[in-house]
């Protein structure tokens, strides 16, 4: 071989040697690598005892059930990892004695990924820990420290309790979790059964963050009994699995609880609440007991077509990130009692958690009569000369806008508040991020939109925009689809589907999610946008309800760390312009001005027994909160009354449609929304519920309550009480009568 | 020019890709109602355009309650197989696992248990009941499906009767008696349905006894089953006959008795993953079927998959009102269907079989009764019965449809005109407001409703009393116009017979035109003079092409049978000019082989003149269809089938002449250039296939590149 094709095979041989390493180093670690399992250090051991107190409460640890015990000291209230009197024997109807299930003696379950069978798999640690001796407690300040080494399995999860003047708290560092790889930790449960009461329990109920806030009843069921979940602010939009076919509402908070007799236990997720689900298990009739309790998720997670020729029966497989995100997972518990003890308590516990953290402050903002949506335009396919083509339909343009403002202004329906939505390029439908920053010519010009804009300043009206920086399809506003989408778990570009309801499949139209790294700008573009045009905000009804997992941001694993950066997002763009928020998620609704679109109704899921407006008692006083639409709902008169009863701006979603047009698209909203046929019905709602919205403006609820008899009362901080009954009979308050259907405001 | 012509194309592609890329998906979630958890909806039906379109609607129906059988502690986990309904609104809800009927009363609260039955003094129990029902003396009949038997019992549980497998040599040997579901008529005539009866309902007389079958389905064959069965006959012997699988008819899984007395019956799935019709059946005290709708699908219109298993529609269940109108229960997607007595659907609520935990979607749905207006679901696995109440809107609906469907049109219109307001994308408003104009003497509203609602029969019929009353009021305008036009034409034939200036310097347009009239000397003139014009031909292929699309889009609105949501002109571009082009093309290469004179230019011109009669249809026709209505226009096909079956007479007549061939010879080479079309479009595919196999080859490499 001569020296120049030695010369040659070298560079070849260094150039392949670079690829390879380009290839097999290029992979980004964005999270913590759990897989190296380290055994506890079982020379801790710690015996019955208290380890810590302070003034209120004592934390003690049961070394014969390895069980930690909260004590209010004041009441002599107990709440345990494995409830109280579940650590006797207990015995059924016939005296014999029953066989307590291990999920109640069980303070974690782990979820892991079992390699050899593709599947998820659950680690009850009383028997993979606490019996297998894996169990090592030891104390720390203000609390205590328990190891859960599941040493079959090769998994170790530590778990902190600590003490605080006003709660307690559960947390667990995902950093220190450590496993060895092949059977690799997804997820936990942290105290299943801290909020466990008896199934036949009286006077008691579990209260669940599900849309606008629900009660759900211990029972007695049968074996299986009733479970559930609710992912908190929504499941990771990155995964769908287009099955659903019936529709859920938000779960907006990142909170729980039960309340138990006398004492409430009431639980806030004040860390790692994207990754959370709120969990309900009532009715077995071999756990005897029903509980409420939070499950996190510690790895992004995928269903994938199996593919050709792969050994499993499954015809999907469940798939897991690498790594796991490094936020840490807390959970902070409040033992209320007394008049507390109830889920006005609840509700006055969050909000003062969310004041004392700062997360929420009183804003000034106007106080509105009503919230109008109007509708700009839709992707309608047309034909011209025989070939089809998309093009965009206007149904409402600015100069329509422009007449609708000006006849509710006249109509004497005050300052209120006017969103356009579907007014960029390519209307309600998904295109460009942000419908491309600039609203679509045919909707009306520059000059136009700055006229309106200009109108509404002069008529009090606020005028918002509404942009989706969140969804897009299209190529536009300085974003391209495959550069700037979310990243899936293998580093390409994340691509979803519609779902067609009908026939329960997705359909072939795709779009993608703005990587998360790119919000921020977006967010600054949609504000300059409005700016420009002379509007009083913007608002970012996608980005409040949405989280998503993105690999090209770094620890963002099961949609951690969404929270806080849609909070920067909204807290950023506030500095310029007014901002909105729909339909919005905790930290969406603190960080806007003003949330629309609040839930009025829960999911109604199965035994639920009552709906409460926990959303609005928490919010109202310090955000401007407007409800669903009432000319969209099934049954408007109840709609509203929901409004009166928590002080809630009523809104409607409007449109300037011709009559003689019908557009039978998928935004069924449309039909139902002609403002000509509709809006001496706005006006007329509107002086039916602003006595009561003057009356409370500002006021935090301080209570609620459910009477026996249907009636509804809510109770302000300034000593309004406003009762509405959504019954078919006449009830009374104080001796006054409520009609049906109506309310009735009373002092003191 | 070039440029433009690229531009041109570009722009073309473009528009064509983005007809096949379709209408993106929403930005914002469609839900209409924030209270329930289904999103009701409808389908638009356009009959002249054979489309259904799914429309979300306003609400019609809300979850009213949920009663849950646990709360009546039963010993085991109940099982609410049916639910039944009496006269004086007792709720019956039939627990087949407990052996029990809980009784509920009319605010759906628990009135009374029946747990203990007695037949003859003796304590009995049902065995998986699946059928209750609940006649106007008070009486329950209960289909026991397992013990085999309907039992006829008080309301305290005294079983009066027993209806077991009858004695009677109409019942077929081997026949296995499991009866599901019960109904009786005002007259006391019993019916029951049987799991596994080909045969239909069994039939009582008021005196319980059996009467005979009553209303079986019937198999429905196709022209291939047909000879299929000739062929099986012809060469069949008995073994081969024996082993052969027989084609039975579907049983039927739900009957209620509706107004009348008549019966309506529901066909479940199939088994097969297709979407099945004639689902609901109406049959009249007679056995007659008259609602005559075999042919319409009540479910969805496609099969929805749970992953990689298809979900099949399955219609298990029905209940029908005083006014005819109906509910139809598809147990596979928990999803109810109300239907009018015409079949029009009012809307679809409810959902989610098999996977929500919420409140108004169901596990197993197991049967449907009304209440009043109340529709009633009992689920079999949740133990539970879920009522729906009507909302405000679906009221609104529901009594102008009865007051339009009675024929009192005018009387339904401020109804009408108010569910507009609520919802404007209510077909059935558009329908009912069309009738009601029309019926007013308002044509021209009855039109524009029509139009927007779809209505083709009652825009005709507005348009033939408008345009009656057009000719009438300017008769002697349009007689005068009528004797002007006659004349100007009159003098400009003689003009141009003068002239002679029709017929250019080289006469090809002349000539091209003659073979109408005078087809053989037509064509042996252009073959001796060698008269084709290359030019003249194209134009007149795209005269064919514009003339099916006009004809396709702009047919006047009563003719309309074009579904513009999925019309694309590209496949008429296929379809004809690409036709042509292949016809031309593939004979050129046969009659080259067998010693055809034509070429491939003469071939192509021969061809493209004999579409000039089918040009000329499509222009009458779309003249016509804005001047007639569709029942004065029934010669319009028959003129159609003329002018095809002309081109193809001047296509024989051409070709013949062209390539101086027998008839015989013209017939064997037209069907070699049938197969010849055939392999060159098997050739375009497999090209094609192969292109798109190798750019998806490009682009997987490329995302691999990408992805290191």
């Amino acid at each position: 071989m001569t020296e120049k094709m030695r010369g040659i095979w070298k560079s070849a041989a260094a150039l392949i040697l670079a690829a390879l390493l380009l290839c097999g180093c290029g992979q980004k670690s964005d999270g913590v690598d759990t897989g190296h399992y380290v055994p506890a250090d079982s020379t801790t051991g710690l015996s019955n005892g208290t380890v810590a107190e302070n003034t209120r409460f004592a934390l003690s640890w049961d070394a014969a059930f390895s069980q930690v015990i909260v004590t209010d000291k004041a009441t002599g209230a107990q709440y345990s990892t494995m409830p109280r009197s579940a650590t006797g024997p207990i015995y059924d109807d016939e005296g014999q004695e029953v066989f307590l299930s291990s999920h109640i003696q069980s303070p974690l379950i782990v979820y892991y990924y079992d390699a050899t069978t593709l599947t998820e798999r659950t680690l009850l640690s009383y028997d993979e820990a606490i019996l297998a001796g894996g169990c090592y407690a030891e104390p720390i300040q203000n609390g205590l420290k328990v190891t859960y080494d599941f040493i079959s399995r090769s998994i170790s999860v530590p778990v902190e309790y600590k003490l605080y003047d006003d709660r307690f708290e559960l947390s667990v560092d995902p950093k220190k979790i450590t496993d060895d790889g092949t059977n690799y930790v997804t997820g936990f449960s942290l105290a299943p059964f801290l909020c466990g009461v008896e199934n036949d329990a009286q006077d008691s109920y579990f209260f669940l963050p599900d849309g606008s806030g629900t009660l759900l009843e211990p029972a007695e069921l049968d074996v299986v009994g009733y479970t559930g979940e609710l992912p908190v602010y929504g499941a990771d939009a990155a995964t769908a699995v287009y099955l659903d076919t019936s529709y859920t509402k938000q779960t907006a908070l990142p909170v729980f609880g039960v309340k138990r007799s006398d004492s409430a236990l009431f639980g806030v997720i004040t860390s790692g609440a994207e990754q959370a689900s709120v969990c309900w298990d009532i009715g077995s009739e071999t756990k005897l007991y029903s509980t409420v309790y939070p499950r996190f998720a510690l790895r992004t997670a995928d269903l994938l077509k199996r593919p050709a020729h792969f050994s499993s029966a499954q015809p999907r497989i469940q798939v897991y990130s690498e790594t796991i995100s490094p936020e840490p997972i807390a959970v902070s518990y409040y033992l209320l009692t007394g008049d507390d003890a109830d889920y006005s308590g609840m509700a006055t516990a969050y909000r003062n958690y969310l004041l004392e953290t700062g997360a929420l402050e009183k804003r000034e903002t106007a106080d509105i009569t009503a919230d109008i949506k109007l509708l700009g335009g839709v992707q309608q396919q047309t034909i011209t000369l025989g070939i089809p083509h998309t093009v965009l339909a206007p149904v409402t343009t600015a100069k329509d806008a422009a007449e609708i403002a000006a006849w509710f202004s006249d109509a004497g329906m005050g300052e209120f508040m006017l969103r356009l939505a579907g007014f960029g390029q390519s209307g309600l439908d998904l295109g460009a991020v942000g419908g491309g920053f600039k609203f679509a010519g045919g909707l009306g010009s520059k000059k136009e939109f700055r006229t309106l804009a200009q109108q509404c300043k002069d008529s009090g009206i606020l005028l918002f925009a509404d942009y989706d920086i969140v969804q897009f399809s299209k190529n536009g506003g300085g974003y391209k689809l495959s550069r700037d989408g979310a990243l899936q778990m293998d580093g390409q570009t994340l691509y979803l589907y519609g779902f067609d309801f009908y026939a329960r499949s997705r359909t072939s139209e795709h779009y993608s999610l703005l990587s998360r790294t790119k919000l921020s700008k977006a967010a600054e573009k949609a504000a300059r946008a409005a700016a420009d045009y002379g509007f009083s905000g913007v608002g970012f009804s996608s980005l409040s309800q949405l989280i998503y997992s993105d690999s090209a941001e770094e620890g963002s694993e099961a949609a951690a760390g969404m929270a806080a950066l849609v909070a920067s997002v909204f807290g950023e763009t506030g500095k310029t312009v007014s901002t909105f928020s729909e339909n919005a998620n905790a930290y969406a609704a603190c960080a806007s001005d003003y949330v629309t679109g609040v839930p009025l109704t829960s999911s109604d899921y199965r035994f639920t027994s009552v709906d409460i407006p926990f959303y609005q008692m928490v919010f109202h006083g310090y955000r401007v909160l407007s409800g669903a639409p009432l000319n969209l709902s099934a049954d408007p008169q109840r709609t509203l009354l929901s409004c009166i009863e928590t002080g809630t701006v009523p809104a409607w979603t409007l449109s300037a449609l011709p009559e003689d047009k019908v557009l039978l698209t998928d935004y069924s909203a449309l039909s139902s929304s002609r403002w000509t046929q509709l809006r001496d019905g706005v006006v007329e709602a509107v002086k039916l519920v602003s006595p009561v919205l003057e009356r409370v403006s500002g006021s935090v609820i301080t209570r609620h309550e459910i009477r026996p008899d249907g009636l509804r009362i809510t109770v302000y901080e300034n000593g309004v009480r406003v009762a509405v009954n959504p019954t078919d009979a006449p009830l009374t308050l104080d001796g006054q009568t409520v009609a049906a259907g109506g309310y009735l405001i009373a002092e003191g | 020019m070039k440029k433009k012509l690229k531009c041109t194309a570009c722009l073309v592609l473009a528009l064509l890709l983005t007809a096949v890329c379709g209408v993106s998906v929403l930005a914002v979630d469609p839900a209409q109602s924030d209270e329930t958890p289904y999103r009701t909806y409808t389908y638009w039906e356009d009959s002249a355009a054979g489309g259904k379109k799914a429309v979300y609607v306003k609400p019609m129906y809300e979850l009213k309650t949920v009663v849950s059988a646990l709360d009546f502690s039963p010993a085991q986990p109940p099982e609410l197989t049916d639910v039944a309904v009496g006269d004086d609104g007792s709720v019956y809800l039939l627990d087949g696992a407990n052996s029990a009927v809980y009784v509920l009363d009319e605010n759906y609260q628990l009135k009374d248990t029946l747990d203990s039955f007695t037949l003859d003094g003796e304590e009995i129990s049902f065995a998986d009941a699946q059928g209750i029902f609940a006649d106007g003396s008070g009486m329950l009949y209960i289909a026991d499906t397992e013990n085999a038997r309907v039992l006829v019992c008080k309301s305290t549980g005294e079983v009066q009767s027993e209806l077991g497998l009858p004695d009677s040599e109409l019942i077929p040997t081997g026949f296995k008696y499991r009866p599901t579901r019960v109904a009786v008529d005002s007259t006391g005539y019993v019916y029951i349905a049987c799991d596994g009866s080909y045969y239909g309902a069994i039939l009582y007389s008021p005196e319980l006894e059996f009467l005979g079958f009553f209303g079986a389905n019937s198999v429905q064959a196709s022209v291939l089953d047909l000879l299929s069965s000739l062929w099986k006959r012809l060469t069949s012997n008995d073994i081969k006959r024996a082993a052969d699988t027989l084609s039975l008819p579907f049983t039927m899984n739900d009957l209620y008795c509706g107004p009348d007395d008549f019966i309506y019956t529901t066909t479940g799935s199939s088994g097969t993953v297709h979407i099945q019709t004639g689902q609901v059946k109406l049959f009249n005290p007679g056995g007659k079927e008259v609602l005559g709708r075999g042919d319409f699908n009540f479910a969805d219109t496609k099969i929805g998959l749970y992953y990689v298993t298809p979900l099949v529609q399955s219609m298990t269940g029905i209940a029908v009102d005083e006014n005819g109108f109906f509910y139809v229960l598809d147990s596979t997607y928990g999803r109810v269907f109300w239907y009018d007595a015409d079949c029009g659907l009012f809307s679809v609520f409810g959902g989610s079989a098999s996977e929500s935990n919420q409140n108004g979607a169901f596990t197993s749905p197991s049967g449907i009764e009304l209440n009043g207006t109340d529709v009633l679901i009992s689920d079999q696995k949740r133990g539970t019965l879920t009522v729906f109440s009507i909302t405000e809107y679906g009221a609104l609906v529901r009594g102008a449809q009865a007051i339009t469907l009675q024929g009192d049109f005018a009387a339904a219109k401020d109804a009408w005109i108010e569910a507009l307001a609520q919802d404007a994308a209510n077909q059935m408003a558009y329908r009912g407001l069309a009738k009601a104009c029309y019926d007013q003497g308002d044509n021209a509203g009855a039109m524009y409703y029509a139009k927007l609602g779809d209505d083709r029969e009652t825009y005709a019929k507005a348009f033939e009393v408008r345009r009656t009353a057009f000719i009438e009021r300017n008769i002697y305008l349009i007689v005068l116009a009528a004797v002007l036009v006659m004349i100007a034409l009159v003098l400009l034939a003689r003009r141009l017979r003068k002239r002679k200036s029709v017929e250019p310097r080289t006469g090809t347009l002349r000539a091209a035109f003659r073979i109408i009239p005078h087809p053989a000397d037509g064509f042996a003139e252009l073959c001796e003079k060698k008269r084709f014009s290359l030019p003249l031909a194209a134009a007149l292929l795209v005269l064919l092409y514009v003339t099916t699309v006009l004809s396709d889009i702009g047919s006047g609105f009563s003719f309309a049978a074009t579904d513009m949501q999925s019309y694309n002109a590209f496949y008429v571009l296929l379809s004809t000019v690409g036709l042509v082009l292949l016809f031309v093309f593939s004979n050129w290469l046969v009659c080259l082989l067998v010693g055809g004179l034509g070429n491939l230019r003469e071939v192509f011109c021969v061809t493209c003149y004999c579409t000039l009669p089918l040009s000329f249809a499509r222009v009458v026709r779309l003249a016509i269809t804005h001047l007639m209505t569709p029942d004065e226009a029934a010669f319009l096909q028959i003129f159609m089938t003329v002018c095809t079956i002309y081109a193809a007479f001047l296509l024989i007549v051409g070709f013949i002449r062209l390539h101086d061939f027998s008839f015989g010879k013209f017939v064997a080479t037209t069907a070699f250039t049938v197969v010849g079309m055939l392999i060159l479009i098997f050739l375009i595919f497999l090209v094609l296939m192969l292109a798109q196999q190798v750019l998806t080859w490009l682009k997987t490499l490329y995302i691999e590149i990408r992805y290191r």
